[in-house]
């Protein structure tokens, strides 16, 4: 604890090799979140060097009052979501027809994490940033609504649709891996 | 992350993706260092096309060889000239002193007459 108040002062103080070990520590977590809200790794990579740029910046004005882990986590998602803005989001009107043929247990504990994240991936931006908003980070849509600047109805209208489009793709993966 | 149903279709999304990690590729640390250094350090960087640990590293190499030239060049930097020295045989050097009063005189007398003349 006491070595990770030093490595946190020293980072303040601007020491290179002490940003470089803290970078070591979280980058992998961080670039987890990263990859969930981007299109593909590339956008992930500026994602995650955009994101680490403002911690560092910003580490002065952390208050140890909840986790640092945590509160890198939201400057993370904070930082996709203005990149969203500025590209203003759209979303989609249309609806794939579900299939249903498996449970939600089948489907999601059949693939690996990093094969969900591909799907996720593949969604059309406003789905996959509400979905990772709802049903990963946990906010409310009133939440979401205020974060993206849209109605609290557009908000529950793109998770039904996201959530379909997820589970259609999900199950098409299944039936191939069955195969 | 806020916890959600853990047999809904959320929670099982959380449970999947809670935690994950995978590793950045490794330029990405070389692109934050130069972001986070010091203003002129930066634009150095950005400058030259390079980043920090190449600036460092050459900064050193080039501090390494301005002090071996002065190691190996001691006299370098004082306040000495070091102009070749001329060796006067002892003899000449005696020659060239006057040995009496009269000789003096003689010697003034020329190099008034010598002055006058090229006035």
């Amino acid at each position: 604890m006491a070595q990770d108040f030093e490595l946190l002062q020293s980072c303040i103080a601007g020491n290179s090799q002490a940003q470089f070990r803290f970078y070591e520590r979280y980058s992998a977590k961080l670039y987890g979140v990263c990859l969930r809200y981007a299109r593909d790794e590339s956008e992930a990579n500026d994602l995650l060097q955009e994101g680490f740029i403002k911690i560092f910046r910003e580490l002065s004005a952390y208050r140890a009052e909840g986790s640092l882990e945590a509160w890198m986590h939201k400057i993370m998602v904070n930082t996709a979501l203005s990149r969203l803005r500025k590209k203003s989001l759209k979303f989609l009107p249309y609806v794939e027809a579900p299939e249903n043929l498996y449970s939600d247990e089948d489907i999601i504990g059949a693939i690996s994490a990093a094969e969900l994240i591909t799907v996720l991936n593949r969604l059309p931006q406003g789905y996959r940033t509400v979905l990772n908003l709802y049903a990963i980070e946990g906010y409310s849509h009133a939440e979401i609504a205020a974060m993206l600047d849209i109605s609290e109805g557009t908000s529950r209208s793109q998770y039904l649709r996201a959530k379909i489009a997820l589970k259609n793709r999900l199950e098409q993966l299944k039936k191939i891996n069955d195969q | 992350m806020k916890p959600r149903n853990p047999k809904s279709l959320e929670g099982l999304l959380q449970k999947k993706l809670e935690g994950y990690a995978a590793d950045p590729p490794p330029h990405l640390w070389s692109k934050i260092e130069r972001e986070t250094a010091p203003q002129k350090l930066r634009f150095l960087a950005r400058r030259l096309n390079t980043n920090l640990h190449w600036l460092n590293l050459a900064a050193t190499v080039l501090l390494l060889i301005v002090a071996l030239f002065f190691w190996y060049q001691p006299k370098f930097g004082s306040t000495e000239l070091d102009l070749p020295k001329i060796q006067v045989p002892l003899e000449q050097h005696i020659k060239g002193i006057p040995d009496s009063i009269d000789s003096l005189q003689r010697l003034f007398k020329h190099h008034k007459k010598l002055k006058t003349k090229t006035n």
